[in-house]
């Protein structure tokens, strides 16, 4: 979500003059002066937010509860005003000790951890503090949040990732029925105290699945058996980000950041163990980022009982399928000891509290001979892909291949796999999306053949790609390919992969220039479509168009910078790119990936043409169905930002 | 609809003062309240005019410092 322009944030639109809330001054909420001419004058004793939560002693002033009294003296107290859960962990970590209190963990507390607490005015007229804020729709209340503008500004990396398939395929409510996050967390839920309570799960106003798929528990044979024991979500969810240590600070501005160290994409069962608000015996726990060093900033040691919670916490991922690879089959789950908590996922200081979540051996469902479902057989082009060993064994060797970066120039500077030539994939693959008609299609193939043979490439040398885990190297590889060149592969994992994972070194500096190459462009004409030949495709049998970008842009609630319309072409199929690649840029379980295509007709006796908004995303599509072994796979030249700017949009 | 903020309104603080305003006939030619559907028909207070002005809060808005920032901040649960 793009911040707000600080004009945009205050500009208060016609519209709002024809609403209630306009027959009230601004003086009366704002205080200041309206007489004063001058910006700094008028101003003076300006209250920004008059919706915030004073001390609760003085609940009572806050301007709203003039007219809305009930949903105020409760909403005051509710979980999104006070944070209350956050402050009982902090207390249970810290230990008795006062002075502790009040030098450490409060400031900290203050700053970052319920920084993100919100008043009336963050969910009803502005984006939230904490993203900034902003009018939303020029000062108008509105009943209903905004889902990105709002909810999603503060619960856009988790929740929002995950709901809108930024990560994973995104979530069936949304996907399916377009309910946006009120349709399961309304008002009574956001307006209700949540004094006294330990975890967001002991609200009686938390939505259950049951509320509504209630008629669906007798009709599956596998709900009959596992409801009540196992959380839906342990067979309706797709995987989810777990974070790692959390570290605070504040910047040279005074500014308060924080920053996860480490995450990482996973899925673990768990154990539903004392104040987790859950009553199944087997639910989903997620690795949340606190962090025995999390205040080190304000002060050492500050978490003397750090090991009094547990860092494996209830959870319910917000990405939702009805089919999903977990219950795909029975063993999928059942005897799958890495899919539940074990006493190898802690860290040394974890280990107590964790305790009870953890799953002991025999808790762990063995394996079920009856189970008739059958995985996909996959055979993937292994080649496509590299590992960082593998990729650093052949260095070692010297084997004669080309190592490109396709990051940016800064990042490559900063620090690369030696032998690596620098090739700025976002200039320089495609024409600019303003140089209409050929926006962000990519570049022709004589250009292209230049291109790369500055950077010493040529017909016979094998080619790896690697970026920072985003989408990049895949597009570079496709446009080799769309050269003819079928001789590459991208690193799995990018350069997180080498650098944190295999601990392998970077040099920092600038490229030595590459001895040039003629490399002779020899188009594959049979992998890419202009606007024209995708319309007429579409027509014919045998063809899916897979739009491959997230859930949000597919629906148009969110877009790209490049986009002019927010929207997708008719009679397409979103499956986002994510479900095929981490977020961290490794390809998924490749058996997962066959049965996820298999799963919603994307057969390999069709024509798949993927398309995204401005050919990455596609590009990435495009690479993982060529692992998996799709035979005819064909990338939308220029995708939506074109096809908007084309006659093929209709008006 | 109406009739229902009006009885909202009545509990505002400021009821007494409106109270007075329309009894005296002060309300039309202050145009503080009551104004709601008419844009025009609001008082040309500082806070309307600038805040309703792209023009005018653009240029105010370039006086305003802003801090650069880390970039760090922006994580979100």
């Amino acid at each position: 979500m793009a911040p707000l322009a600080l004009h945009e944030k205050v500009l208060v639109s016609r519209e709002f003059f024809r609403t209630g809330h306009a027959e009230m001054t601004c003086e009366q909420c704002h205080g200041g002066n309206p007489a004063a001419a001058a910006r700094p004058e008028a101003h003076k004793g300006v209250v920004k937010d008059p919706t915030e939560v004073p001390p609760f002693s003085e609940v009572d002033k806050i301007v709203c509860a003039e007219c809305h009294e009930e949903q105020v003296k409760t909403g005051s107290t509710s979980l999104h005003a006070t944070k209350s859960p956050f402050t009982k962990v902090l207390r249970a970590r810290a230990g008795n000790d006062a002075k502790n209190w009040d030098s450490v963990i409060e400031p900290g507390r203050r700053n970052h951890c319920t920084a993100c607490h919100s008043s009336c005015g963050d969910c009803h007229v502005s984006r939230p503090k904490f993203a900034k804020g902003g009018f939303i729709q020029g000062h108008v209340f509105r009943k209903k949040p905004d889902m990105v503008n709002q909810c999603m500004a503060c619960h856009g990396s988790r929740v929002g990732d995950e709901f809108f398939g930024n990560r994973g395929i995104g979530d069936a409510h949304l996907a399916k029925k377009s309910m946006d996050c009120m349709a399961c967390h309304p008002a009574g839920e956001m307006h209700a105290s949540g004094e006294g309570l330990t975890s967001r799960y002991q609200l009686p106003q938390m939505p259950k699945c049951a509320g509504c798929h209630e008629k669906d528990l007798g009709k599956v044979a596998q709900h009959k058996v596992h409801a009540g024991k196992v959380q839906c979500q342990v067979c309706h969810s797709q995987d989810y980000a777990n974070c790692y240590s959390c570290h605070t600070g504040k910047d040279a501005n005074g500014i308060a950041y924080f920053v996860n160290q480490m995450e990482t994409e996973s899925f673990k069962i768990g154990l539903a163990y004392p104040d987790s608000g859950r009553s199944e015996k087997y639910i989903l726990v997620r690795h949340v980022p606190a962090d025995k060093e999390v205040f080190d900033f304000y002060g050492k040691d500050a978490f003397r009982t750090f090991d009094n919670v547990p860092t494996w916490k209830a959870t319910s991922p917000h990405n939702i399928q009805r089919k999903t690879w977990r219950s795909a089959s029975c063993n999928h789950c059942h005897g799958q000891r890495s899919l539940f908590l074990a006493d190898g996922d802690l860290l040394a200081y974890e280990k107590t509290a964790n305790r009870p979540v953890m799953v002991p051996d025999d808790k762990v469902p063995a394996k079920r001979k009856e189970d008739a479902a059958k995985d996909p057989e996959v055979t993937v082009q292994s080649a496509m892909m590299v590992t960082a060993e593998a990729l650093h064994m052949a260095l070692g060797k010297k084997a004669p291949l080309t190592l490109v970066d396709a990051r940016t120039p800064e990042a490559y500077k900063k620090g690369h796999i030696e032998r690596a030539v620098p090739f700025n994939v976002a200039g320089e693959l495609r024409y600019p999306a303003d140089e209409t008609p050929r926006s962000m299609t990519m570049k022709g193939p004589e250009e292209l053949a230049a291109l790369f043979g500055s950077l010493g490439i040529e017909r016979p040398v094998h080619v790896v790609v690697y970026d920072a885990g985003g989408l990049e190297a895949p597009l570079l590889a496709y446009a080799l390919h769309r050269l003819g060149h079928g001789n590459v592969a991208v690193l799995d994992g990018g350069i997180d992969a080498w650098a944190k994972e295999a601990k392998l070194p970077l040099v920092a500096g600038d490229p030595t220039p590459a001895a040039a190459r003629k490399l002779e462009a020899a188009p594959n004409a049979n992998i890419i479509m202009d606007n024209r030949q995708v319309a007429e495709a579409m027509a014919e049998p045998g063809t899916i168009v897979l739009d491959s970008r997230s859930v949000g842009q597919y629906q148009g609630l969110t877009y790209h910078p490049l986009q002019v319309r927010a929207g997708h072409i008719e009679n397409t199929v979103n499956l986002p790119t994510m479900g095929f690649w981490t977020a961290e840029g490794f390809l998924k379980d490749p058996r997962a990936s066959a049965w996820l295509l298999e799963s919603r007709g994307i057969t390999k006796d069709k024509r798949i043409i993927v398309t995204c908004t401005t050919g990455q995303a596609a590009a990435g599509a495009w690479w993982a169905l060529k692992y998996l072994g799709y035979p005819n796979v064909v990338l939308h030249d220029g995708s939506w930002v074109s096809w908007e700017r084309s006659p093929m949009m209709k008006k | 609809m109406h009739h229902l903020r009006v009885l909202r309104f009545r509990r505002h603080p400021s009821w007494r003062l409106l109270a007075a305003a329309l009894a005296t006939g002060l309300l039309v030619a202050a145009g503080t309240a009551g104004a709601a559907g008419d844009p025009a028909a609001k008082p040309a207070s500082t806070c309307i005019a600038c805040h309703t002005d792209v023009a005018k809060i653009k240029a105010e808005a370039a006086n305003v410092p802003v801090p650069a920032g880390s970039g760090l901040q922006a994580g979100k649960g």
